[in-house]
């Protein structure tokens, strides 16, 4: 039971290391902390959920997100380059827009997506195939293949020419400016390709929870960012590569820390809404550990005769 | 190859604090020239590089890079014309990449960056023999991020992305003002050899006046937003630093003379 309730965790983790995939590049990357996140996700989702209630087979859903999230994206961008609108608050607007959009999408605050009401996912569609795999081990599977494809290619993208050049624009404007790089356009791509990816983790998700909901979106970048740290922190490779691995294997260990709190955390007085207080208050130590780290360090080494001093 | 006519910049216009840094700066420099430009704290150096690079744009005047005007062209295009190595060694690299990224970054300068990989083993042999030249091992770290490198190390690799793709114009922006002056003294011996193994046109700004004296075929001096004197060739090469000095000094009291009479 128990093993169940923490693989169930492993898949939602693996479709988050889709969305962190996207924090990703536009925190790391591009240096750019963007929270159009919050407003993507959902707006993955309600694609997903609005397509998926009108008969729309659902594999077409997933295109249609990865577009619209790289539009707001895109938005988010154009706000920032053309009207020089600092990042926070350019992803903040975007989001706030997103909030009625996706009501519009949706048409209502959440749409439920059940096979007993007719509705394809791309879940159902998959448990339908009859695969010679069992189906516990079959979508787990799915979705590991789905995010290290993913991952692949982002590492790939990031060895091109165009790629390089979203990596010095975070990195170093000016030196990216004078060596010709159009850092606008930089943007404008990091940040169209990074939500293109959180709004199909949205989408993904809606379908595998089985409902689609306007509120889903709320702390997403919180916990994207959290995973990037955590991947970094287990993770402690120099390279792409090993990076996005990090990215994703954390997005994995956040999503069973958060399982754990969940299933734990009752026993302890929580309750299930002061979740995202819980989630806060993990990415508050996270972020507070280095600082505290090193301030330990330095306050050890000041001891007369402490051995710390000669390491 | 660089021209500028009546060329203006004024910080802060309509307020208070409105500063004419450039006055109609009239400057001519024809090809394969090496220019050294020396000048005061505040006398416009910088700002006259910057404008050159596109960093801003100026409030009047034209300029002229091979005959092309390049007034309004954004700085990232004119990148393709130009090379720059800044004071900060810092500026000129991207730490978190590695000096064969780097690198790539400089031979895509001014064309299309593409889908293509970026580094590829005929560049990265290119890379290798391009840092041999430099003399200070670098060939040996193409995998290293840049950021571990000394500043007199990143300089000297500035130096090389800035000549890497052949510009029409390089600008040299004290270039050695921020390093040790052991290091100072190789990067400055680095930058004449490849100025004259690729034949460049520079401007180089720089504070000390006898390696503006030593240095080029030609210095310029600015102050107060104004080109005050102009030597070249022979007039040069007989300069020494209390010539400059004596000059500088004449001019500003014909200066003063003028001043004066304006107010009497």
């Amino acid at each position: 039971m128990l093993a169940g309730f923490f693989l169930h965790s492993a898949e939602e983790g693996l479709l988050f290391g889709i969305l962190t995939l996207g924090v990703y590049i536009s925190f790391r990357v591009l240096n750019f902390p963007d929270l159009t996140v919050d407003g993507s996700f959902p707006l993955g989702a309600a694609i997903a959920g609005m397509m998926i209630f009108r008969g729309v087979n659902p594999f077409l859903t997933l295109p249609v997100a990865v577009l619209a999230g790289a539009l707001a994206g895109l938005m988010t961008g154009f706000l920032h380059t053309k009207l020089k609108i600092a990042p926070l608050l350019a992803g903040i607007i975007t989001m706030i827009c997103l909030y009625s959009i996706n009501l519009r999408i949706m048409g209502r605050p959440n749409i439920s997506l059940s096979p007993y009401l007719g509705h394809k996912t791309v879940i159902s569609v998959l448990k339908g195939l009859n695969l010679p795999l069992e189906n516990i081990y079959l979508i787990p599977l799915v979705f590991l293949l789905i995010v290290l494809v993913l991952k692949l290619l982002l590492d790939l993208f990031l060895h091109t020419e165009s790629g390089l050049a979203i990596r010095a624009t975070g990195n170093n404007e000016e030196m990216a400016r004078a060596q010709g790089i159009n850092t606008d356009t930089s943007k404008l791509i990091g940040l169209s390709l990074s939500n293109g990816l959180v709004a199909l983790a949205g989408a993904l998700f809606a379908q595998y929870q089985g409902f689609s909901d306007i509120g889903m979106g709320i702390g997403m970048i919180i916990a994207g960012l959290a995973s990037v740290i955590i991947g970094g922190a287990l993770i402690r490779g120099r390279t792409i590569g090993w990076i996005t691995l990090g990215v994703v294997v954390g997005a994995i260990v956040y999503r069973l820390a958060i399982a754990a709190a969940i299933k734990w955390g009752y026993d302890l007085g929580f309750k299930p809404t002061d979740l995202k207080l819980l989630t806060g208050l993990l990415v508050i130590a996270i972020l507070a550990f280095p600082i505290l780290r090193a301030k330990m360090r330095t306050k050890t080494a000041r001891l007369p005769g402490n051995s710390t001093i000669r390491k | 190859m660089l021209k500028t006519r009546r060329l203006s910049k004024i910080f802060f216009t309509g307020s208070v604090n409105e500063n004419l840094v450039l006055k109609d700066i009239n400057l001519n420099v024809p090809r394969n020239d090496f220019v050294t430009v020396i000048g005061g704290n505040g006398a416009g150096k910088t700002t006259f590089l910057n404008l050159i690079s596109g960093v801003f744009p100026p409030e009047e005047g034209r300029i002229e890079i091979d005959g092309i005007d390049v007034t309004n062209l954004p700085e990232h295009k004119r990148a393709s014309f130009i090379g720059r190595v800044f004071q900060n060694p810092l500026l000129g690299t991207a730490s978190s990449l590695t000096l064969e990224e780097n690198l790539a970054i400089a031979t895509s300068r001014g064309k299309r960056r593409g889908l293509s990989l970026a580094v590829t083993r005929k560049k990265r042999e290119k890379f290798r023999e391009k840092l041999r030249t430099l003399g200070l091992g670098l060939e040996r770290r193409l995998h290293q991020r840049v950021g571990l490198l000394s500043g007199g190390q990143r300089q000297a690799l500035t130096i090389l992305m800035a000549v890497l793709s052949k510009p029409k114009l390089l600008l040299l922006d004290e270039h050695t003002a921020s390093l040790d002056p052991k290091t100072a003294q190789t990067i400055i011996a680095l930058t004449k050899r490849i100025i004259n193994e690729n034949q460049l046109t520079t401007l180089m700004v720089t504070h000390n006046m006898e390696q503006a004296l030593k240095l080029g075929n030609r210095t310029i001096m600015m102050e107060e937003g104004k080109i005050i004197l102009d030597v070249s060739g022979k007039e040069k090469e007989k300069m020494t630093v209390n010539d400059l000095l004596e000059k500088f000094s004449q001019i500003k009291k014909k200066k003063l003379v003028e001043d004066k009479m304006l107010l009497v």
